[in-house]
C-alpha cells in the first residue's frame, strides 16, 4: 500500500492538482459530516464523539498515550526483528538444502492454515502476561508469510539464470548471493511487509487479551468504559506506530535494492 | 525404449512417494517426539497437553465443539459474502467513475495503514455484544483486499483489448461483462482467499473480546479453566472450518482456471 | 460536385491535413504535423516509417478511436467521429480472449454487434478453415502457436464483413518464417474478399509484397515523404520476392527511409 503511493510519486509525480485536492476534500468532507451529525444529535457522542473531542483528548493525554504507544512500538520492533531473522534463516536453509526443502516446506504450508490468531491465549499460558508473550505471539504470526514468500522468491529464480550459473561453474553460495537473492528481493520484501502487518496485529491482539499497557490495552479499556474519544485517539497513535515501522522497512528496502543492484551489475 | 520409459516412471513415482513421505515423516515425528517428551517428563497438561490428550478432548467434548462451529462459521461466511458484494460494487464504481476513484482510493489506501484489528473493541461498543458486532467487524476487516485487488484487476485489462471493443462499438456494459470482468477474475479469487482468512480472524478476535458462543469463545473458556487440551481442540476445529472455506474458494478458482483455458 | 466532394468520393479512406497533438500545452507531443493519405476502394496500402512517427496514431484516428486535433478523417465519404461497424482492426498482439475457443473468439464481434451468432457460425468456420485452422476450432489460445493466434485474429477482423481493414504491425511479433506464411495467408484472403486495406509495418519486403501502394513516413512529427506504386500483377506468388525488380523497389524504399537519419 505504502509503496503503491511511493511508486506513483516516483513514476510520474503527481500529475494534476485535482488528484491531490479531490481525496483531501473528500476527507475533510467526511470530517465535517461527522461533526455535523454529532452536532445535530443524529448519533450519540458515546457512539461517535465529535472530532474536536478526539483532538482534545489527544492534546490532554499526549504523554500518557505516547507512553503506551512506545510500549507497543517496542514490542512490535523486537518481535519483527526476531521474526525476520528466524524467517529468513529458515528460508535460506530451505533454499540451500534439497532435503530440508522437501521435508519442511509442505509442513509450513499446512501450518499457515492454522488460524494463528486463535492461539493468543496459549501464548499467555506459556509466557505469562508480560512483554514476552506478545513478542512471541507476534513472531508466531509473522514468521509464516515471511518464510513462504521469501523461499518462493529464492526458489523460483528463472531456470535459465541458474543454468547460466551452472555453466559458469558457480558454487551454491555464489549462485545464492549473486543470483537468487537479488532476484528474490521483491518477494522477500513483500513477505516482510505482510509480516510487519501481522506483527502489529499480534501485539495489539495480545494487548487486547491481556495487558496492562500498550495501545491495544488502551483501546479495549477505553471501549469497555464507553470512552470512545480515548479509543479513537489511541487508534491515531497506533497509526503513528504503524507509520514509523513501515517507514523504517521502506528505508531498509531502498538500501537493500541499492546494494544488490550494485552486486548484480558487476 | 519401453524399459527406459518404465524406469523413468518408476523413478518419478519413487520421487513423488518420497516427496509425500518426507514431510509426513517430519510431521509425525514431531508429534511423536511431542507425545514422548510430555509423557517422559510428565509435563504439566495445562501448559502443553499431549497430542493424545487433545484427541481425547475432541472425543469427550464432541457435541460442545460441534455446536460452536456454526456461530463462528456462519458469521465469518456472512461477513465474507457481504464484504465481497459491497467491495465488488465499490470497485466497479471506482473503475467507471474517475472522480469517485480519485476521491476515494487514496483515502482507502491511507486508511489501510492503521492496523484494522485495533477497531474491534469499537465495533463492540457500536453494535453490541451480539453477533452484529462480529459481523460488522468481519465485513470491515475483510473488505479491503476485495476493493484493492478488484480495482487493480479491473484496471489491468489489456488496453488493446479494450480498444478492440471500442472499435467494435461495444457498450461499456458489454466491455465489462465480456472482457473486463473475466480478466479480473483471478484477482478476485486471490482477494477472496485473503478475505475469507481475514473474516475468520475478525470473528475470532470479536469472540475473544465479547461473546457467549463460538469457537473463539470456547478457546477463552478453556483458557480460563486451564483446559489447554480443549483449547487446542477448538483451535483444530477452527483449522477445519478455515480449511473448508479455503478449499471452497480453491475449488472455485480451479473451475475458473479451467474455464480460462489455463488448465 | 466541389473538388472536396470529388476527393472524398474517390477515396474510400481519406485523411485530410490531419494533425494530432497529444497533451496540448507545455508538455505537448506533436505526433502528426499535417498528413494527407488516401486509399481507394479495394486498394491495399502499406505505411512504412520509423517507430514513434505516428503510424499507430493515424490508424487509430481512422478507426475513430482518437480524434484529430485539426483536419478531417473520412471513411466512405462520411467523417469518422466515433468507431463504426464498417471498420476492422488488427493489432500486433492477437488480443484473443484466453478463456474462449478459436471459434468463439472469431464470433466475439458478432456478439458485441448483437447479430445472430448462429447465422455467422458457418462464416466463422469457413474463415478458420480457409486459414488452415479447421482442426483447431475448439482450442483455446494457449494451445495455439503465435502464428495460429494471429490467423484467428484475422478471421475475427473479417467475420463481420467490414469494408475497411486497418492493421497495425500485425505480424511484427512473429518469427521470419511464420511471417512469410502469414503474408501468403493474408494475400490469399485479400484475393477473395477485396477489402480496402491499410497496413502498418516495419518490414519493407512485407510492404512491397502485399501492397498496391507503399507510403513512407518521416520521423516525428510524421509526414508522408514517398508514395510508391507497386507494379506487380495480382494474384501474386511468393516467388516474386526473389525477382530483381522486387529487390530494386525494396532498395529504393530503404534509401528513402535511410535518408531520414
Ligand atoms: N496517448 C498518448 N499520449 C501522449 N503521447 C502519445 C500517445 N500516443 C502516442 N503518443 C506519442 O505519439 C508519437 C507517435 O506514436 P505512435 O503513433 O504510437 O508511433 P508508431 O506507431 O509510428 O510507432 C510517439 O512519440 C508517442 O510517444
Ligand atoms: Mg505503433
Amino acid at each position: 500500500m505504502l509503496e503503491a503511493i511511493l511508486d506513483k510519486i516516483r513514476a510520474r509525480g503527481i500529475t494534476s492538482a485535482r488528484e491531490v485536492l479531490l481525496p483531501i476534500s473528500f476527507f475533510v468532507f467526511v470530517i465535517i459530516m461527522w461533526q455535523y451529525a454529532v452536532d445535530q444529535k443524529y448519533v450519540p457522542t458515546v457512539i461517535l464523539p465529535p472530532p474536536g473531542d478526539v483532538v482534545a483528548v489527544l492534546q490532554a493525554n499526549r504523554d500518557f498515550m505516547a507512553g503506551h504507544a512506545m510500549s507497543t512500538l517496542y514490542e512490535c520492533f523486537i518481535a519483527f526483528i526476531c521474526a525476520c531473522t528466524l524467517g529468513l534463516s529458515i528460508s535460506c536453509v530451505i533454499t540451500l538444502s534439497y532435503f530440508a526443502r522437501r521435508a519442511i516446506y509442505p509442513n509450513l504450508v499446512i501450518f499457515q492454515l492454522i488460524p494463528a490468531i486463535a492461539l493468543a491465549p496459549l501464548f499467555i499460558l506459556w509466557f505469562g502476561i508480560g512483554t514476552e508473550a506478545r513478542v512471541a505471539y507476534g513472531i508466531c504470526l509473522a514468521i509464516f508469510p515471511i518464510v513462504v514468500s521469501s523461499s518462493t522468491g529464492l526458489l523460483n529464480t528463472g531456470s535459465n539464470y541458474l543454468r547460466l550459473c551452472q555453466s559458469l561453474t558457480a558454487g551454491r553460495w555464489q549462485t545464492f548471493l549473486r543470483v537468487r537473492l537479488p532476484f528474490a528481493l521483491p518477494l522477500i520484501f513483500t513477505g516482510l511487509r505482510i509480516g510487519l502487518t501481522l506483527t502489529i496485529i499480534g501485539v495489539v491482539v495480545g494487548e487486547f487479551v491481556t495487558a496492562q499497557q500498550g495501545i491495544g490495552y488502551l483501546i479495549s479499556f477505553a471501549a469497555s468504559g464507553l470512552e470512545t474519544a480515548i479509543a479513537l485517539a489511541a487508534i491515531v497513535f497506533l497509526l503513528f506506530v504503524g507509520l514509523i515501522l513501515f517507514a523504517a522497512l521502506v528505508c531498509v528496502e531502498f538500501f537493500a535494492f541499492k546494494i544488490f543492484s550494485g552486486v548484480s551489475a558487476e | 525404449m519401453t524399459s527406459i520409459v518404465a524406469t523413468q516412471t518408476k523413478s518419478s513415482s519413487l520421487a513423488s512417494v518420497r516427496d509425500a513421505l518426507l514431510p509426513a515423516l517430519l510431521f509425525f515425528s514431531i508429534l511423536g517426539i511431542w507425545e514422548f517428551l510430555t509423557w517422559y517428563t510428565d509435563y504439566p497438561k495445562s501448559i502443553l497437553p499431549r497430542p493424545s490428550a487433545i484427541a481425547l478432548a475432541i472425543i469427550n467434548n464432541w457435541s460442545l465443539l460441534t455446536s460452536n462451529i456454526l456461530p463462528t462459521a456462519s458469521v465469518a461466511l456472512g461477513g465474507f459474502v457481504i464484504a465481497s458484494i459491497v467491495g465488488l460494487g465499490l470497485s466497479l464504481l471506482m473503475t467507471y467513475s474517475k472522480w469517485t476513484k480519485e476521491a476515494l482510493y487514496p483515502n482507502i489506501v491511507g486508511f489501510q495503514i492503521v492496523p484494522k484489528i485495533a477497531w474491534a473493541p469499537l465495533f463492540v461498543l457500536w453494535l453490541g455484544i451480539e453477533f452484529q458486532s462480529r459481523l460488522g467487524f468481519a465485513v470491515f476487516i475483510s473488505i479491503f483486499p476485495i476493493i484493492i485487488s478488484m480495482t487493480a484487476g479491473l484496471k489491468n485489462t489489456d488496453p488493446t483489448l479494450i480498444r478492440l471493443c471500442d472499435s467494435l462499438t461495444a457498450s461499456k456494459l458489454q466491455t465489462l461483462f465480456l472482457v473486463r470482468f473475466p480478466f479480473a477474475l483471478p484477482y478476485l479469487i486471490s482477494a477472496m482467499k485473503m478475505s475469507i482468512t481475514l473474516a475468520m480472524i475478525g470473528v475470532i478476535v470479536g469472540e475473544f473480546i465479547t461473546s457467549q458462543q463460538g469457537l473463539g469463545f470456547l478457546i477463552l473458556v478453556a483458557f480460563g479453566k486451564l483446559e489447554t487440551d480443549l483449547m487446542l481442540a477448538s483451535v483444530l476445529f477452527l483449522c477445519f472450518v478455515g480449511l473448508f472455506f479455503y478449499s471452497l474458494i480453491a475449488y472455485a478458482s480451479y473451475r475458473l482456471e479451467v474455464w480460462f483455458g489455463n488448465k | 460536385m466541389t473538388d472536396q466532394e470529388i476527393l472524398r468520393a474517390d477515396a474510400h479512406v481519406l485523411a485530410d491535413k490531419v494533425q494530432k497533438i497529444f497533451n496540448p500545452g507545455k508538455k505537448q507531443t506533436i505526433a502528426l504535423e499535417s498528413i494527407d493519405c488516401r486509399v481507394r476502394e479495394g486498394e491495399f496500402v502499406s505505411l512504412l516509417g520509423p517507430s514513434g512517427c505516428g503510424k499507430s496514431t493515424l490508424l487509430m484516428m481512422i478507426a475513430g478511436l482518437e480524434t484529430p486535433t485539426a483536419g478531417g478523417v473520412f471513411v466512405g465519404g462520411k467523417p469518422m467521429t466515433k468507431p463504426r461497424e464498417d471498420i476492422g482492426l488488427m493489432f500486433q498482439d492477437p488480443t484473443l480472449l484466453p478463456w474462449k475457443s478459436s471459434l468463439d473468439n472469431v464470433l466475439f464481434p458478432i456478439r458485441i454487434l448483437k447479430r445472430d451468432c448462429d447465422k455467422y457460425q458457418k462464416a466463422a468456420i469457413d474463415l478458420l478453415t480457409r486459414v488452415g485452422l479447421e482442426q483447431f476450432l475448439d482450442k483455446k489460445p494457449a494451445q495455439l502457436s503465435g502464428g495460429m493466434r494471429q490467423r484467428v485474429a484475422i478471421c475475427r477482423a473479417l467475420v463481420y464483413d467490414p469494408e475497411v481493414l486497418l492493421m497495425d504491425e500485425p505480424f511484427s511479433a512473429l518469427d521470419a518464417i511464420t511471417r512469410d506464411e502469414m503474408n501468403q495467408v493474408l494475400m490469399d484472403l485479400w484475393q477473395d474478399f477485396k477489402k480496402t486495406g491499410l497496413f502498418v509495418t516495419h518490414s519493407i519486403r512485407e510492404a512491397v509484397f502485399l501492397s498496391d501502394r507503399v507510403l513512407v513516413m518521416s520521423a516525428r512529427p510524421g509526414r508522408i515523404i514517398e508514395d510508391l506504386k507497386v507494379p506487380f500483377e495480382r494474384p501474386r506468388d511468393f516467388s516474386i520476392v526473389d525477382s530483381a525488380e522486387f529487390n530494386e523497389i525494396c532498395g529504393y524504399l530503404r534509401s528513402k527511409i535511410d535518408s531520414q537519419h
